[in-house]
């Protein structure tokens, strides 16, 4: 321990200058953050940001280098370092000058935001800051281990971002969809043989200084990124990542019928193919479940035809409130004639995930503050008090959002002023939210951890038309006073069901309106 | 025992072989001069034995421990300097001694404080406004200031002022007392004084190994001087180097001397002829050595 902090001592004297700019760029962000419309010069949010990773980086490179462990005429090989001392005291001064300040200025806008520092958001904190490491700290770690300078450094990222433009040129597009689940597995694919191969990196350069066997194991393991690209669409991911179920699950798909119980389907053509909409809904779906579809195939099939749409990536939600939705394919002109013969019947497969939702629990807005629960607190700020919307600033959330919240109003909860030539809403009627929190990770990967949030207005259901504007409806909004009940939830499972859809109905043309198909 | 020990050591760069399976042995307690014209491979030598960069193949031990395997507790007790080493220039030369403290369980408080003295090391000084001279004072103080068993030198001494040059070497004798001391070097003047044994390397390959004193001894200047004219022998003996016939006159550089032995050869080969045999300064044997090299380079390249 000794020797480490001999070390590090010896770092922070050499690096003093850089670490003061970035504490000096990190007070400042800290400061911009919590104070949003003061420092007038400052406007350029993005601009503090860049400049405090920006340095972020520098330090990281600098102090790696520092003992550069590229070339054979560095002074300090031949001297008796331990290495793993060496590398322990690199960490610490990183995390005690990178860290430890972002920790800091994390905890200043958490109390300046009136969120308690309570033992809950100490490991989401800790979370955070194993975030920063890992995905900024790390590779710019990696990288300064085989480069012999920051120069090289820089050249180094510039190729490795010149590889990146090259590699988006290849035609990925006309790989077959990908679905989020997918996706998120071959990007854990991709991680696994990432991290541990930069890990092996550091670890031997630290060990044995030998750039060489350290570049090219890097450059393989890069090579992953477009392997997963490639992955994430092959049918073995898809079946790992949403497994075949035979069982009932809260996804009973069916053609959903007109009011007259007639079978219809949308069709809409362009001059390179047809667009067909099958409307389905959920039979099974409770209350207590939202379920957001990923993607879908079909498979249509006639009296001696057959046709089988590839899988799409299309996100739609269901809830109980609202359980239907449109399955659209684009297809050839001359199959959708076939199936615009009638008789046709369809088959889908739909990959999708189950989110389950906690109890309700009212929320009463009457006080200038209020708890969301499991979400986080909503201001009034004076200007903004009765009869005024909630404004984007009001609400904030500690670290992360709920996987999924959904909120609910009902008409007896509704505490807006009654506008000129409205009336007041009818009781059983009910506006309903569903909102996905941004990531599936334990927090959100942003350096400020009060994270703005927005209780979204919602129209009334069953509607009310607006009277003051034609073809509109009554949205129900957030004043203070309005109860409403939220509940947050989490994903529980990510699995692919197919449905036999049964006979699809009859063709109804819809008018191309204009859009790509018409260039 | 010996401190170094190379064995079939080769470091191939790409097509060029810097060091070529060299076998060089250092014996502890002696202070051995590698000499050898510039891009001999004296550099990569040293930097393969201190595992600077890793040998294509063989292998070398410095003090028992086998180079790639050299680590902290190993560097302990060898001292390494080089005119190319990248030294923390924002350092001072007091901060810079004060760093390397805790690393040596050996360090001696009172010898660094003589070498700061011995050399004029000013303290408060920052590395990178000292002169080049100065910079490879403050690396060797640090480099003896923890009583090595080996002292790794490579080129200490090159492109310094000879003042310069006699001050560190002066210091350096002084105070190396029982270390074993391995120099390279292009420039004979350095190490003639002081060398106990002496190396010699060329492309790579090691041509000479000898003690000094053996090396005084074998290498003689021979003059061989006749009343006709001599004829160059159809084969020159390999002990010959850079024979010179001239009318009446031969000279060559012999590298096997022994009085009796070599009068003998020469007679034989030359018929009647005076032998006069001289001394050779390390200089001489370098250049002999050197011509000798570059014209078997020339027959080689001419076959």
């Amino acid at each position: 321990m000794k020797m480490i902090l001999h070390i590090l001592l010896k770092d922070l004297r050499r690096h003093w200058l850089e670490i003061a700019a970035y504490l000096l760029v990190c007070v400042t962000w800290a400061w911009r953050e919590a104070h949003p419309s003061a420092l007038g010069w400052l406007r350029q949010r993005e601009l503090i940001p860049i400049l405090l990773f920006g340095l972020w980086i520098l330090i990281t490179v600098r102090l790696v280098q520092g003992e550069c462990l590229v070339g054979d005429r560095e002074f300090w090989p031949t001297r008796p370092y331990r290495w793993p001392l060496l590398m322990a005291a690199k960490a610490l001064a990183l995390v005690l000058c990178l860290n430890l300040p972002l920790l800091a200025a994390q905890f200043y806008l958490l109390c300046h935001a009136g969120i308690p520092i309570s033992g809950v958001l100490i490991p989401g904190l800790l979370f955070l800051q194993g975030m920063f490491i890992l995905f900024l700290t790390f590779p710019a770690a990696v990288l300064a281990s085989i480069t012999s300078s920051i120069v090289q450094w820089v050249i180094t990222v510039v190729g490795l971002i010149l590889v990146g433009i090259a590699l988006s040129w290849i035609p990925w597009n006309k790989l077959p969809d990908g679905l989020s689940g997918g996706e998120d597995v071959a990007s854990w694919f991709g991680f696994g043989i990432l991290v541990p191969a930069m890990v092996l990196v550091i670890v031997w350069q630290f060990a044995r200084r030998k750039e060489t066997p350290a570049r090219w194991l890097l450059g393989l393991s890069l090579l992953s990124i477009p392997l997963c690209i490639l992955l994430s669409s092959t049918p073995i991911v898809r079946n790992i990542s949403y497994p075949h179920v035979l069982s009932a699950t809260p996804v009973q798909l069916a053609i959903a019928a007109t009011g007259s119980g007639k079978r219809e389907f949308h069709r809409q053509d362009s001059i390179y193919e047809s667009h067909i909409a099958i409307p389905v809904v959920d039979r099974a779906i409770d209350s207590d479940a939202i379920i957001k579809v990923d993607g879908y195939r079909a498979v249509f099939s006639g009296k001696d035809w057959r046709w089988e749409a590839p899988w799409k990536n299309r996100a739609t939600t269901l809830t109980y409130v609202s359980p239907g939705a449109q399955l659209e394919f684009e297809m050839p002109e001359k199959i959708a004639d076939k199936v615009a013969q009638g008789n046709t019947s369809v088959k889908v497969d739909v990959a999708f995930e189950i989110y389950r939702l906690d109890h309700a629990q009212t929320v009463d807005t009457q006080a200038s503050k209020f708890v969301v629960p499991g979400v986080g607190f909503c201001a009034w700020s004076g200007q903004r008090a009765r009869g005024q919307s909630l404004s984007f600033e009001s609400c904030i959330a500690p670290l992360r959002f709920p996987p999924v919240r959904v909120t609910q109003i009902d008409a007896a909860g509704d505490a807006c002023p009654i506008r000129d030539g409205d009336q007041p809403v009818p009781p059983g009627h009910f506006a309903y939210d569903v909102e996905f929190g941004t990531s599936g990770m334990p927090v959100e990967f942003d350096p400020n951890p009060v994270h703005n949030f927005v209780l979204v207005p919602s129209p009334w259901i069953p509607a009310i038309p607006d009277a003051r504007t034609k073809n509109q409806d009554r949205e129900a909004q957030f004043c203070q006073g309005t109860r409403f009940t939220i509940r947050t939830g989490k994903a529980v499972e990510q699995i692919r069901a197919s449905f036999d859809l049964g006979d699809i109905g009859t063709e109804t043309r819809v008018p191309n309106t204009g859009g790509e198909g018409d260039e | 025992m010996n401190a170094i020990e190379t064995v079939a050591l080769t470091k191939r760069f790409r097509r060029v072989e810097a060091v070529s399976e060299l076998n060089l042995r250092v014996v502890e307690g002696s202070v051995y001069a590698l000499m050898g014209p510039n891009g001999a491979g004296k550099s990569t030598l040293i930097k393969l034995l201190m595992n600077l960069v890793s040998p294509t193949s063989g292998s070398s031990r410095l003090l028992g421990v086998d180079s790639e395997q050299l680590r902290g507790a190993e560097l302990e007790s060898i001292g390494y300097v080089s005119e190319n080493q990248k030294l923390p220039e924002w350092m001072t030369v007091q901060s810079f001694l004060a760093y390397w403290r805790p690393f040596y369980p050996t360090w001696d408080r009172e010898l660094e404080r003589r070498l700061v003295m011995r050399f004029e090391l000013p303290p408060k000084q920052k590395l990178k406004r000292l002169s080049r001279g100065m910079r490879m004072k403050v690396a060797l103080a640090s480099a003896l200031a923890f009583h090595p068993r080996l002292l790794v030198l490579d080129e200490p001494l090159s492109g310094l002022d000879p003042l310069v040059r006699d001050d560190l070497m002066a210091g350096l004798l002084e105070l190396a007392g029982e270390t074993t001391v391995l120099l390279s070097s292009h420039d004979l003047a350095e190490i003639d004084n002081f060398a106990s044994h002496v190396g010699y390397i060329d492309r790579g390959r090691l041509l000479l190994s000898e003690p000094m004193a053996t090396v005084r001894a074998h290498f003689r200047q021979v003059e061989a001087k006749s009343e006709k004219e001599l004829q160059r022998p159809a084969m020159i003996p390999p002990e010959w180097l850079h024979a010179d016939f001239d009318g009446c006159k031969a000279s060559w550089t012999e590298a096997e001397f022994e009085p009796e032995t070599s009068l003998a050869r020469a007679r034989a080969l030359l018929g009647s002829v005076a032998v006069e045999s001289r001394q050779l300064t390390l200089r001489e044997v370098f250049l002999a050595l050197a011509h000798a090299q570059r014209e078997s380079n020339v027959k080689g390249g001419a076959r």
